[in-house]
């Protein structure tokens, strides 16, 4: 609400200018997903032949997730997907509970069928994080269910975007109820955009953080593998390659390359800083760095697009 | 949402006909909630009586008594709901009486058997106090002197503890935690069945702390009333809340975001989605009193009363005026017969919802993994929720023109016409 103002009274734009919804499909949406699902299919891989040494593909995963954890539309929408491939925040250590009865259940309890109908804290990357820096891969035959798991998910997004984006092309057309005008699916991938920038500073930096008198460094996202940090960084990168094909934004793209130099410069993989002032400092940084980021972003490329965001998750919290 | 005005600024066409019709919408919608908010007050003082009579004289009657009333006072509470995210006032208070879920290990006993973290954990270090077992503990460093169980104890110290969400002290789950007791029966037909001697005196005295209880109860329920009256007064004639939507130049916008905030972010996600993926019987919004279909389908009727312009209230009285669809179908005919159909969907929904649960399948046994049938009842109620939403951003841009306008309008006319 607090910008709807500025930006109506910012904005004079002779005529807004179209989108590529084309260009931001085959430039950045299909290609981000495909990467998820190629790194959870190399996690489930390597599960399959063992549980030692899956730091690595866990952290490759991580990594292509934080870079497509903002396309909330779509296939990533139904059935609440989005939590499953990664559950968090998790503010009752829900996956706790759901790891607990998964123990419980035995190995027979391990199929797919078994899998999918646990509870979604377990389920991929909040659950796979705990068993493989916590407990060694052990027990390997749950890590390698889960990794499987979240491998066959990812891969149904991605098979489910090709009819998703051929939707996104058809806004506007007859027959089309997901998408009635073009606008429509710019408005999407703009709220995409706004919600990812959102999530970065409010979430990811703004749960560890706390306030100064009580910093949480424990609430870091995956924390345990020490990927906090290099999430913040890899999601920015993603957001504004984004925001490049959504619109010319000089401005934008010069704010994503301040957040971006200042999330390049800590060495404070977990975020464990936030409890200290002077570390702290450089984090707040660049939380502001990333609002201001989101701010740019909605003056500009908001205006150059002229499409109002729509609804996110976080709208309700 | 960030409502962004610039679609309002293009291309909008000045209607200065629309603008009195917006002020009036507008009344209509603080009138409603001046209505339900006095009705939450009204059943809340009910709910009030009944504990303090309970609280005198302990018996099963009266616990039973006092679990009614909680139940009716869910009725038009959870109907205001709607007013929650387009009004600050409303959203900074909110958290005070109907926070949720909760880490109710903080407040007393609970089992191994239910859902609740029993210790502490990462977020929340303080999730197994239980305050009525301990009358001194330790809170963030600091040592707690709760000898006196008392309001300020529970809304100063205690709530949202340590930043942590799920230190809810105050409001109705607190409360309903307090009446009913834990729901361990995962995914049957139970609710929690906490016994009324949990409240008895001397040796009669189950869970231990009876005393401690009862002072909990009472005082949980004394600041629902005031926090209420606080609210309710907010909406009254002269009010804070009332004042601040009819000075809003953009308040149409705000009826919108309240709206479209309830149905996707926090009723399809957080309430409903999540339960659903999670499969934990106490991610139901009234997990203790297995209420959570009433919950939901009073949450959806919230939101299709301020659409509509029209509220019934608990003592049948109909509060309506000029509405929200009226405005929209002058503006674009199409979407407003889009919003208004998604409504009647998710209410629909929500009522296949409440039929079942009523006829014995309560909301967590619809959240076993193994009940395909229930859980495609509530994911199918997501589904409307997530529907409704779209059309609720169509309605927002539809009427950002108008909005705009509106201000030009104001601006160039004679500003003293607009509301005649």
């Amino acid at each position: 609400m607090r910008l709807a103002l500025a930006l109506a009274l910012l904005a004079a734009p002779a005529a807004p200018a179209p989108a590529d919804v084309d260009a931001a499909l085959e430039g950045h949406v299909l290609p981000r997903i495909a990467a998820l699902a190629d790194a959870a299919e190399a996690l489930s891989d390597a599960a399959a032949e063992g549980c030692e040494g899956l730091e690595g593909p866990f952290r490759d995963a991580a990594e292509a997730w934080a870079g497509a954890s903002h396309l909330t539309l779509g296939p990533l929408e139904e059935g609440g997907r989005l939590r499953i491939v990664h559950f968090w925040p998790d503010g009752r250590d829900a996956t706790a509970r759901g790891l607990r009865l998964l123990r419980e259940g035995g190995e027979g309890a391990w199929t797919p069928e078994g899998i999918a109908r646990a509870s979604a804290a377990a389920r991929g990357l909040a659950g796979l994080e705990r068993l493989i820096f916590e407990d060694g891969g052990e027990p390997c035959a749950l890590t390698a269910a889960l990794a499987a798991d979240l491998a066959a998910l990812t891969g149904a997004v991605d098979a489910g975007w090709d009819g998703f984006a051929a939707l996104m092309r058809a806004a506007g057309e007859p027959g089309n109820a997901r998408f009635l005008a073009p606008g429509e699916a710019e408005a999407a991938l703009y709220t995409a955009l706004v919600g990812g920038l959102e999530f970065t500073a409010e979430q990811r930096l703004g749960r560890p953080l706390g306030t100064f008198d009580a910093p949480r460094p424990l609430r870091a996202e995956m924390r345990r593998s020490e990927r906090s940090l290099p999430n913040v960084a890899a999601a920015l990168r993603a957001l504004r390659e984004l925001a490049a094909l959504l619109a010319d934004a000089p401005e934008t793209d010069a704010a994503f390359a301040r957040a971006i130099a200042l999330a390049d410069g800590l060495e404070d993989p977990a975020l464990a800083g936030v409890a200290e002032p002077s570390e702290r400092l450089r984090v707040e940084a660049l939380q502001t760095a990333v609002r201001e980021v989101w701010r740019t972003a909605e003056e500009e490329i908001g205006a150059a697009l002229d499409v109002p965001a729509g609804f996110n998750a976080l709208d309700g919290d | 949402m960030r409502l962004l005005a610039t679609t309002a600024l293009l291309g909008a066409l000045a209607l200065p006909a629309l603008a009195a019709t917006e002020g009036e919408v507008l009344t209509t919608y603080a009138d409603i909630a001046e209505a339900a908010y006095g009705d939450a007050l009204s059943t809340a003082r009910t709910l009030q009586e009944a504990v303090d009579a309970f609280l005198a004289e302990p018996s099963a009657e009266g616990l039973q008594a006092a679990k009614d009333a909680w139940l009716a006072a869910r009725v038009p509470y959870q109907q205001t709901e709607v007013y929650r995210f387009g009004n600050p006032i409303v959203d900074d208070w909110e958290g005070k009486v109907n926070a949720w879920p909760l880490d109710e290990g903080l407040i007393d006993y609970v089992a191994a058997e239910g859902s609740a973290p029993l210790e502490g954990h990462d977020e929340n270090p303080a999730a197994g106090l239980n305050v009525i077992a301990n009358p001194s503990f330790d809170l963030s460093g600091e040592t707690v002197d709760a000898s006196a169980i008392t309001p300020a104890l529970l809304a100063d110290v205690l709530h949202e503890a340590g930043g942590a969400e799920a230190n809810v002290a105050t409001g109705y789950h607190a409360i309903e935690f307090l009446l009913w007791g834990q729901d361990i029966g995962a995914y049957d037909a139970t609710a929690g069945r906490r016994p009324w001697t949990d409240y008895a005196a001397g040796d009669a005295c189950t869970g231990g702390n009876c005393d401690r209880r009862g002072e909990y109860l009472k005082a949980a329920t004394d600041l629902l009333v005031s926090d209420l009256g606080y609210m309710a007064g907010a909406w009254a004639e002269g009010g804070e809340a009332r004042a601040a939507v009819l000075e809003d130049e953009g308040g149409v916008q705000r009826i919108l975001t309240g709206m479209g905030s309830l149905s996707y972010g926090e009723q399809a996600g957080e309430r409903m989605q999540l339960g659903l993926l999670l499969n934990d019987p106490e991610e139901e919004h009234s997990c203790f009193a297995d209420n959570t279909h009433n919950d939901h389908f009073y949450d959806a009727l919230g939101i299709r009363n301020v659409y509509e312009g029209r509220y019934v209230g608990v003592d049948g009285a109909i509060t309506e005026g000029p509405s929200l669809h009226e405005l929209l179908a002058k503006a674009d005919p199409q979407v407003a017969e889009g919003l208004e159909d998604a409504l009647g969907v998710t209410q629909d929904r929500m009522t296949e919802l409440k039929l079942v649960a009523e006829a014995g399948m309560p909301y967590d046994m619809m959240l076993d993994p193994a009940n395909e049938a229930g859980g495609a009842l509530i994911q199918s109620a997501v589904d409307a929720l997530v529907a409704q939403t779209r059309e609720i951003e169509r309605a927002a841009a539809a009427l950002g023109g108008e909005e705009v306008a509106f201000e030009g309008s104001d601006s160039l006319d004679d500003p003293d016409a607009v509301f005649e």
